[in-house]
């Protein structure tokens, strides 16, 4: 485990079957505590300030399982903060960053360290694909390297709910040694990464 | 209800929210339904709502959880309604 981690997490905005999930009782009961139920009645745009509390708890899961290991996951037991500055589970608190763009909201979970994070309209790629792309291109001139360098592996590992272990940035075949978060959804991509000076 | 009719329904249930048809179309119990269905994490949500209103069950967080697999929301339904 490195010493600092990250998590992200994107949201289209435009899909369609998500347009009135911030006035369908159920959904938020299942995925908000009853502060961030309090909170998001009292949020402007509450489209907005749902998803991103949903992207918001994603990105912490994404994070925690680099830091305990295959947690169970339910929303609730992911807590943020009213003001979206920080998610907060089973005692620890993690910095939060949220960021809106046309038709995306990205979060950004860490655990104080600087990162660096890109999103992306993809263009023609698969999504998973697009994004360790985009990923490439943040990482390369980081690491100061080519991006042909670099490569996003994930082992097997059955004990995650897609058998596969978080993934891990490769330079040149060795592992890069900073960590590294990839999201997709719909037709946007983000890749985020803690900046190597923060490193273990 | 038989193993084999709710892995109908919920093949049924999962049709809108498969970004992937194409695996749905021959999915059998032991398809993911985030990996192999792409049925995204908010979708999931919808799912395990939809399961719920369909069969009249509440499901708990950690049982939704569980859910990976067709097999997984097949059997999880068996749990709360008998066959």
């Amino acid at each position: 485990m490195y010493r600092h981690s990250v998590g992200n997490d994107i949201i289209d905005l435009g899909e369609p079957a998500i347009l009135r999930h911030h006035r369908c009782e159920r959904f938020i009961d299942r995925v908000c505590t009853p502060g961030e139920r309090r909170a998001l009645n009292r949020a402007q745009e509450p489209k907005l300030y749902l998803w991103s509390l949903f992207a918001a708890k994603e990105a912490a899961f994404k994070l925690v399982v680099k830091r305990l290991g295959p947690v169970p996951f339910a929303h609730r037991s992911f807590v943020v903060r009213d003001d979206l500055h920080a998610v907060d589970y089973r005692g620890a608190s993690y910095p939060l960053r949220i960021d809106v763009g046309s038709g995306w909201v990205h979060a950004l979970a860490g655990t104080g360290a600087p990162v660096a994070f890109r999103v992306r309209q993809r263009s023609g790629a698969q999504s998973s694909q697009a994004a360790r792309q985009l990923l490439g291109e943040l990482a390369a001139p980081i690491l100061r390297c080519e991006p042909a360098s670099l490569c996003v592996a994930r082992a097997y590992a059955p004990e995650y709910w897609d058998a596969l272990a978080p993934p891990v940035l490769l330079r040149s075949g060795e592992p890069a040694r900073l960590d590294i978060s990839l999201s997709h959804d719909g037709p946007f991509v983000a890749a985020a990464l803690v900046r190597p000076s923060d490193r273990e | 209800m038989t193993p084999d009719e709710l892995f109908e329904q919920v093949i049924a249930i999962l049709k809108p929210y498969t970004k992937a048809p194409e695996a749905l179309a021959v999915a059998k119990m032991e398809t993911s339904i985030l990996a192999d269905l792409k049925v995204n994490s908010a979708r999931l949500v919808d799912v395990v709502l939809e399961i719920e209103d369909r069969f009249d069950i509440a499901i708990k967080d950690e049982e939704a959880d569980g859910v990976r697999t067709i097999g997984d929301a097949v059997s999880l339904i068996l749990a709360h309604v008998p066959a």
